[in-house]
């Protein structure tokens, strides 16, 4: 298990020109309809990376390229109930095991493996067993009276990949 | 600065043509730290100086009042937060006011901006004027111009519409303020906003009087 410092994360919105034709084409081949992606670049102390984020047969992607345009993961937001009850069940025991009092605030399933297979999770919804599976979720934690931001990835196999407390942007221009 | 004597010569035409207008700057700081693990301390200043209004047609920055605020803030929830303060305001022409303040705030992060609610009441006392008694609901959004996330250095816009309603015996009486703002987002100690903000009340006296401030505001965390 990680326990990994505070995430601070840096991203910004790029325009579609930015990145290489080839790359935009292949990604737009993987729809049946017209879909608008934003392109950001994106920076969290470990990595660099460009993302393209778009709504797609009702869910949001997030697709992760590195800076030599290689895809490296696949995200799509899900809902409790989209996950077999015996998932859900893995997931909220061990989490129940880190934190006594918790909410899932967002559930992220993530795909990493090789670009094709990855590709044809967009376009195909083919889900190769060769891809590796984790889950990214944010949590609201009660902890020693006191509500705090977590998120949590686990793996395939319901394995604490990391853990960490995310660092919530101060609302005094919403409060006062 | 050409664009505010702009904004405000536009300004002054336009209230020139309504029944009862005043415009003027609205400057103000905002100072907060926490005081330990569970309260946070919020001071705040603000004063206001009219420049022009339609009864005396003259252009000239005048000092109306200097506002005091301080609050004690408990967080309730991971978005949410309830506070109760107190203001001396300091009037040029009336009697001080004191007011007391209580408020429940709570954010909303979707996807690419952030929203905030505040539902607010006070209570304000002057000598040789009644009570005053305020119940306000502000819903206010914060929109990142360059990505959906806003980060250090970066510019985003904030709009605001807040409703009041007010009884001082015997009257009631309703206001609306609408505020756009240009914000800086330095970082999360800092920020700045400057923009528009348009207040109208006297609705349920038939007397609807216009107010448009140029605000520059200051964010400061300690």
């Amino acid at each position: 298990m990680v326990y990994s410092q505070t995430k601070v994360e840096y991203e910004k919105r790029i325009d579609e020109s930015e990145i290489p034709s080839a790359l935009r084409e292949k990604l737009y081949n993987c729809f049946d309809k017209k879909v608008k992606i934003k392109w950001f670049f994106q920076k969290d102390g470990q990595k660099e990376v460009f993302e393209a984020k778009f709504k797609y047969n009702e869910h949001f992607y997030s697709v992760e390229f590195n800076l030599m345009k290689v895809i490296q993961n696949v995200e799509i937001i899900i809902t409790e109930n989209e996950l077999k009850k015996t998932t859900l069940e893995a997931i909220h025991t061990k989490i129940s095991k880190e934190f006594k009092d918790f909410s899932i605030l967002k559930m992220q399933r993530e795909y990493r493996g090789n670009p094709e297979d990855l590709y044809n999770v967009i376009g195909l919804k083919r889900y190769s067993k060769k891809l590796d599976i984790f889950y990214d979720i944010e949590l609201n934690v009660k902890q020693n009276r006191r509500r705090q931001k977590y998120e949590m990835i686990l793996d395939e196999n319901f394995n604490i990949n990391l853990i960490r407390k995310v660092k919530l942007k101060s609302t005094d221009i919403l409060d006062y | 600065m050409k664009y505010y004597v702009l904004i405000l010569l536009l300004a002054i035409s336009l209230g020139l043509n309504s029944q009862s207008f005043t415009t003027g700057f609205l400057p103000d700081l905002t100072l907060s730290y926490k005081a330990n693990e569970v309260f946070k301390i919020v001071h705040k200043v603000e004063s206001r100086y009219p420049s022009f209004d339609t009864d005396s047609e003259t252009l000239k920055v005048n000092f109306e009042r200097l506002d005091f605020q301080n609050f004690v803030e408990r967080k309730v929830g991971l978005f949410s937060k309830i506070s109760v303060g107190y203001q001396f305001r300091i009037n040029y022409k009336d009697n001080n006011e004191h007011r007391l303040i209580q408020q429940i705030a709570w954010s909303d992060f979707l996807r690419g901006y952030r929203l905030g609610h505040r539902f607010r009441t006070d209570q304000t006392f002057s000598l040789g004027n009644l009570p005053e008694f305020r119940f306000r609901y502000r819903l206010k959004v914060q929109l990142p111009l360059q990505g959906q996330e806003l980060d250090k250095g970066e510019y985003y816009i904030s709009l605001s519409d807040e409703v009041l309603w007010s009884y001082q015996s015997p009257n009631r009486d309703f206001e609306n303020r609408v505020v756009a703002k240009i914000g800086l987002y330095i970082n999360d100690k800092n920020k700045i906003e400057t923009g528009l903000d348009w207040r109208a009340d006297g609705f349920f006296i038939n007397n609807v009087e216009h107010q448009l401030w140029f605000a520059l505001s200051w964010y400061k965390t300690l």
